[in-house]
Order: C-alpha cells, then structure tokens, then sequence
C-alpha cells in the first residue's frame, strides 16, 4: 500500500512536471508507456554510440550470455565516462523537449 | 495473384487473414444440413456444443483437411456428442442429424452431384476477405466461408474449377441455369425432418436455394457474435513445414509488429531521401522538391498505411468478438481508444521513428545504425512492450520521473542533467497557483492544433456513440478510423514541418486533454521521501527479468536493480476519470458547473454557490442579451440542466439542456402547453398525428429544430408513437450536445 502511494505520488509528480495532469489515468499511463519506449532506444543508441567496436561486441557478448546486470552496469560504467550522468541527460533532455513544446 | 486452397468438407471453413502463403486456417462448424433442420431450437446452445466439438477434434488432431474427410470428422463429432452429451437435448438432435448425414453417404453423393473437383480458388487473394461477403457470394454449400473479405466490396467472387477443369466464376458470373441445377441435385438428400412447407414456400418466393441456405448459415456465424462465442479454436497450418496446430495467440503482436515493421521501412525511405535532398539542397540551393512525392518514400507511406489498415481491420473484427463480453460501456470505452490511437498515439510512434531515423543520418551513420543496429535497438526494447503493463508504468515512472523526485530533494545522485531544484519548485509552484495544463497549453501556434485534434476527437466520439444508439456501431469506428488512416498525408505534412518528437506528443497530449485539470490532487508531501522508496520499490525478484533486459540497454541499475514481482495496482487512489462525453470541451477547464435541482430556478441555483438573487438577476438579464434571448424564457428550467458559470462565478457562460428540459420542452411546444392535448397525441403514430392539423403543425416546428441538430436521424421511424419520438430526440439530442 506504501509502495502504491508513492508510486502514485511520482505518477502525479510527472505528469505535473510533463503539463500532462489533465488526462485521464488510462491516458497518462499509455503516454507514460510511449514516452519511456522513445526514451529507451534513445538510451540505447546513445550507449552503443559511445563504444567503441571492440566494447560493442563484447557488450553484445555479455547480452548473449545473460550476464548479471550489475557486471553489465560496470562495464558500461567503465567504458562510458560519467555514464549515469549520460542516461540522466537523455530522459531530463527529452522531458525538457516535451515542456518546452508544451509552453510555446 | 490467386491463391490455391484444397477443397475443404463443407464443414469446415478456411481463411488466410495474414495473406501470407504458407498459412491456413481451418475451423468446424456443423453442417448446414443440421442447422437448416434444427429450427427452434436454442442456437447458443448449437454454438456452445459446437465450439466444444471443434476443441475435441482439434485435440484428436483431425482438422486436418490434407489428411483427414469429413467423413471422419463427422464420424468423431458424433461419437464425442453421443458420449459426453447422452443426456442433452439439443446435443442428441444433432447427434440424430449428423447419424442421418452420415448413413445417406452425404459427402460423396454431394460432391458427385454438384460436379465440384477438389479445388477452389479464391480471387485476388491480396485483398482483405471478410467471411460475411464471401459467404453471401458462395455458391454452394461446399464452399468456405473466408473471414477477411473487403468490408465494403459486393465484387468479391469466389471460384471454382469444374469436372472439366474450367475455372468458374462466382456466384453473379455463374450461369444461372447450371447454378440451379447443380443446387436442386444438392438439395435432393433425405433428411429426417425436412419441412416440406418451408421448402415450398423457399422456391414460391423464388430465391435460390442456396442463398437461403447461405443465409443460415450467415446467421449462425452473426450468432455467434451475438452470443460473445469466438469462431476459434482455429489450427493454423505451416506449408512449408506441414505442421498442422492450434493458432497462437498473437495475432495482435504480429500485426502490431507488421506495422512497426513499415513504420521504420518507411522512416528508413524517408531519412535517406531527406539525405540526398538536402545534399541538392545545399548544392544548388533548391528546397522545393517535396520528400514524400519520391517514389521509394510514397511506396513506403503506402505499405504503411496499409498495416495501419490491417491493425485496425483487426482490432476491430476483435472489438466485435468482444461484443458480448464488453457490452455497450465496454464497446464505447474500447472503440475511443481505438480512434485515439489512431488519431494521436500512432503519430508519435511514427515521429519518433523519422526522428531517430534523421538523427542517424544526419551522423552519417545511417547504415551501420539503421542496417544493423536498429534491429538491435527494437529487439532490446521489446522485452520493454512485452511487460505487463503495470511494470512498464513502473519502470516509465521510475526512468521519467527520477528526476522530478530528486530535484525536490536535492540530490545529484543522478547527475546534473536531472532538474534543478529551482525548477523542479518553480514548476510545482506554478502548478499549485493553479495554473496547470491548460494554462500552459493554450498559449502559442500549437494551441489550435491541438484544439483541432481535440475538437477531431470529441466529434468523432460523439459519432460513436449515435452509432451506437442506432446500432452501426462498427461501421461507424471503421469509417472513422479510416479516416485518421486517410489523414496520414496530411499529418506527415506537418511533421514534415516540424520535425520531432516533442512536438508530436505535444499534439497527442493535447488531443487527448479531455479531462480537465483541477490539480485538487495536488500533493507534495512525500516528494522528499521518493528517492529512498525508488529503492524499495524495485527491490526483490521477478520472473520477467525486466532488470536484465533493461540493463542490456543501458538503463543504470541505480534506477532498476530488481523489480519485483508484485508492484501494487496503479492508480487506485487516482479519482475516476471525467468521461470526455461528460466535458464540455469547449468550456474553459476551470469554468464552474451548476446543476439545477428539482423545484429550482436559475435565481435559486446560483444562491447555492452563494450569489446573491440581485445579482443573479443581473447575471440572467446579461446572459439572455448576450444570447439575444428573452430572458424571460429563461423563467422555466428543468431539474438536470446545467449552468456553465466562469471560473470566478461572476456569468453564465451556458445553460445546458437535459434530458427532461429536452423532453419537456418538446411536449410544450407539441401540445400547445395543454396537458390533455398532449394525452391526446402522445400515443399517435406518425400518420395519425398528421391527421390533427394544429398539433401536426406544432410538431413540425419541433421536428424542424431537431433536424437543425440532427439531420435526418430526427425523422420518425416505422411504428414509433410522438411519447417515443421525443424521448429518443432528447436522448440524440444530449448525445449531440456532449
């Protein structure tokens, strides 16, 4: 029930944030579910972008073989300088391009 | 292009909805025979033990039309009937019908006298075939019966090759001559209960026999529907394979992948013409070429279309399988969101493929990320859409919202690309000032494009749900929709114009901005606990593994780690959804509503939001002027009207009818405002009503303002009395207002 409410409250938090708090719930949560597809591949093609065709392999290797998703986090970590701050980057610039467009 | 198909039993059906060669798909049904002579019977019954005969013959592996005849079909229907059904009525009639088939050597005899070979060859199989305009066209009872017909083509043939081998035509090309004959010998058997009188009467009113046989038959699968009974279980047959089983479930995320397949096809088209243009562009500075008129763009849009077609030819042959299950809340719920992804949500699916398609060639890395990588890209993301849906929001909110939630608390853990605190408040702070999404939104070029799309929108529901109260529902989405479809030009022109994402879901999020925002939910206590709770919510294990598949495409495990595998039902303590239909979309979004009670006036209802009756007077007296009524009229209101004040109270911005105000209204006007005229009248037809001059004459004044609103959807029907006539006219009437 704790986990709901918060998870709500973020809910609302974005769709106040993104100007979207006027939609239904159905309708928010089918953008939500839009809007996150987008921001995956984005994520993606920005990660693969950013290796090297060497790490690129390896990385599609480590896929493969279904390695634990910490050792995948590091590596991309240590391949990928400030990788965190990348991914934050992409969702906070693609969140931006939608209040942006909203504003005008 | 023709496609060959083996001759099937008459009992069994086939189609190929995919259109693609190696597949087919069989389903049972009983015999016509049977259903021409079980009259009276409960035929969701039929259809019940039908559908439970087609599970055990799909069990017992014998729907398999290359290895199997319907003798053995036949003969295992009944021996599973006789069996598990012993003491059922309706199953030991059939059981009696299908022995009597059987015993008269019904397959060979027929097959010998109708001179059909074992071919059948449906005409230009490219088309879409819909199993009602086959079957209507089928000329015998040997035929098949394809579900995926062109909806709207009376020209859908099917053929057939005769003894000689000559290939012929369908039903309108046949010779008639021949066509009758062949059906006289075919309807020679000696079935046990024939009704003599009906086969009379069936050749006095000269229809051919077969068309009325086909029409059971035509019946029976409607029935089907009716009574929310699918036509499967179906097997699907690989050719290249010969593997004959049951048809999976999938069909949705087939067609779904079908056009996401086009949709980046024709993004892919697009971004390399868009290349070469601003190559010329640049070189000889000629910007006018038009992108989507090169031919490998349009043939692109065209087969993009064409899956958008063949989603919504899907959806909605599923909507009508649903029909029982939904009912009509259901029906409307599910068709608005059709017609809104088709108007909207598609677009940014399109939007987002052109614009990553642009990015990448903009980069010069076309080939290597759209040759090879794309396919990556869409693979790795799919375990995405493969998640229940409660997992996608979770993980949505999770990625989007992770930097709202850390801003208001000041952490950088994400880095310093997530929101300022300073922005993160000043947007909370302007949102509980109230000003909300339809402040944001209205301001700038936009605004009327999304008015338009709302407006696109809402008339379009309103045609759903006239539709519905006539019962053309269907045909009603699938102009609609195809409408959108249509409009694909048109809105590729715009994007075309203003390339990206943002814009577009811009557009979306407008048009689909029917709910109002009142921000009463607004609530930013727990905002500072968020960040922690990230934590504990994706923590435990999940039998999906989302944290896999989402850390292969570079999702920080700071924001995954482990989903678990129960997140709580979202939404739960979101109020219910304002229903568009209940929104005056054309009100401002904070404007107040009023509804007049019973007893109440205009004065007295606006005392209850405590203004004053001075000033209510004054407020009806500037109404009226505004509206050029006399606002005397305004004197009579009905219980359920509505008045539409502006958001600080001060004017009535509208008065809304209900359905009593309608009806009463209507009843004054006809009568003469006489109660015993109106007793008079209330129970005439139509005819008998234009017997009495003055009250006809009164009628025709309400009749013509109805038809102002209505067209001729307000005209009188077969048999309705004048009570029944106003009532339907208030009911369209609210329906239109909305």
């Amino acid at each position: 029930m704790e986990q709901q409410k918060k998870l709500n409250k973020m809910q609302e938090e974005l769709m106040r944030d993104l100007g979207m708090d006027g939609l239904s719930e159905e309708q928010q949560q089918e953008l939500i579910v839009k809007m996150t597809e987008a921001v995956l591949k984005r994520i993606f093609l920005e990660t693969l972008e950013k290796l090297s065709e060497e790490d690129k392999k390896t990385y599609e290797e480590m896929i493969e073989k279904q390695e634990d998703p910490g050792k995948l986090e590091n590596f991309l970590a240590e391949k990928i300088p400030n990788y965190d701050k990348m991914v934050a980057k992409i969702v906070t610039d693609f969140k931006e391009e939608i209040k942006t467009d909203l504003k005008k | 292009m023709k496609l060959e198909i083996k001759f099937m039993p008459n009992n069994i059906e086939t189609n190929n909805p995919e259109q693609e060669k190696s597949k087919k798909i069989v389903v049972f049904r009983f015999p016509k025979p049977i259903w021409d002579n079980l009259e009276g019977v409960d035929r969701k019954e039929i259809l019940k033990l039908q559908q439970e005969v087609r599970k055990f013959l799909i069990e017992e592996k014998k729907l398999n039309p290359n290895e199997t005849d319907e003798q053995k079909i036949l003969e295992t229907s009944l021996e599973y009937l006789e069996k598990n059904y012993q003491k059922e009525e309706t199953a030991q009639k059939i059981v009696f019908h299908l022995k009597a088939l059987l015993e008269a050597d019904y397959p060979d005899k027929d097959q010998e006298n109708s001179g059909i070979k074992d071919e059948i060859l449906l005409a230009d199989f490219n088309e879409k075939y819909d199993w009602e305009a086959i079957y209507e066209k089928s000329p015998g009872k040997f035929f098949m019966i394809g579900k995926y017909a062109p909806q709207n083509e009376k020209s859908v043939e099917i053929d057939y090759v005769d003894e000689e081998g000559r290939l012929i035509g369908g039903f309108e090309k046949m010779n008639l001559e021949d066509f009758e004959k062949m059906m006289q010998k075919s309807n020679k058997l000696e079935l046990p209960i024939m009704d003599e009188n009906q086969k009379v009467e069936t050749e006095k009113n000269d229809v051919p026999l077969s068309v009325k046989s086909d029409l059971v038959m035509k019946d029976v699968l409607q029935e089907e529907r009716k009574f929310g009974i699918p036509s499967g279980p179906v097997i699907e047959m690989d050719e290249v394979n010969g593997i004959w089983e049951e048809k999976k479930e999938n069909s949705e995320i087939d067609f779904e992948e079908k056009l996401r397949k086009a949709r980046e096809s024709f993004a892919q088209a697009r971004a390399e013409a868009w290349q070469r243009l601003s190559l010329v562009e640049r070189t000889l500075g000629s910007p006018t070429i038009d992108i989507d008129s090169i031919d490998t763009v349009n043939e692109a849009k065209k087969r993009y279309k064409r899956a958008l077609e063949d989603l919504k030819n899907y959806k909605i042959e599923k909507l009508r399988d649903r029909r029982v299950e939904l009912g009509d809340e259901g029906i409307k719920r599910e068709s608005e969101s059709l017609i809104e992804y088709f108007d909207s949500l598609n677009r940014i699916e399109l939007a987002d493929a052109i614009y990553l398609a642009k990015k990448e060639v903009k980069k010069g890395r076309f080939e290597e990320l759209f040759g090879q990588i794309s396919s990556q890209v869409i693979e790795k993301v799919r375990w995405y859409k493969k998640l229940p849906k409660k997992y996608q929001i979770a993980l949505g909110v999770a990625l989007l919202g992770g930097g709202i939630a850390l801003a208001s608390t000041g952490s950088v853990a994400l880095g310093a690309g997530a929101i300022s605190l300073d922005v993160a408040r000043r947007l909370l702070g302007s949102v509980s000032a109230g000003v909300g999404a339809y402040d944001l939104t209205k301001k700038g070029v936009e605004w009327r494009e999304k008015k338009k799309l709302e407006k696109s929108l809402t008339e379009s529901k309103k045609e759903v749900q006239v539709g519905m109260v006539e019962g053309r529902e269907y045909e009603v989405i699938e102009r609609l929709i195809q409408s959108k479809i249509d409009e694909t030009d048109e809105k590729i022109e715009k994007m075309r114009k203003k390339e990206n994402i943002a814009k577009t879901v811009g557009f979306a999020i407008g048009a689909l901005s029917f709910g109002v925002g009142t921000f009463k939910y607004l609530n930013q206590e727990g905002l500072t606990s968020i960040k922690s709770e990230i934590g504990k919510l994706f923590t435990g294990k999940d039998s999906f593994s989302p944290n896999f598949e989402a850390s292969s495409v570079g999702i920080p495990k700071s924001l995954l780690n482990d989903i678990p595998e129960e997140i709580p039902d979202l939404g739960k303590d979101i109020p219910p959804y304002e229903a568009a239909s209940e929104v005056q979309t054309e009100m401002p979004a904070l404007s107040q509503s009023l509804e007049i009670k019973s007893g109440d006036n205009i004065t007295r209802s606006l005392s209850q939001k405590g203004i004053s009756g001075k000033k209510a007077y004054r407020m009806i007296l500037e109404y009226a002027k505004e509206k050029g009524i006399d606002p005397k009229s305004l004197d009579t209101v009905y219980p359920g009207q509505k008045i539409i004040l502006s958001p600080d109270g001060t004017k009535i911005i509208k008065i809304l009818d209900s359905p009593d105000s309608y009806m009463m209204k209507s009843i004054r006007a006809i009568s003469g405002e006489n109660n015993s005229a109106w007793k008079t009248v209330k129970n005439l037809k139509f005819d008998e009503l234009m017997r009495k001059p003055k009250m006809f004459k009164n009628f025709s004044g309400v009749l013509e303002k109805y038809q102002e609103i209505l067209g001729k959807g307000a005209n009188f029907k077969k048999d309705e009395t004048v009570q029944r006539w106003v009532a339907r006219m208030a009911k369209l009437a609210i329906l239109k207002q909305k």
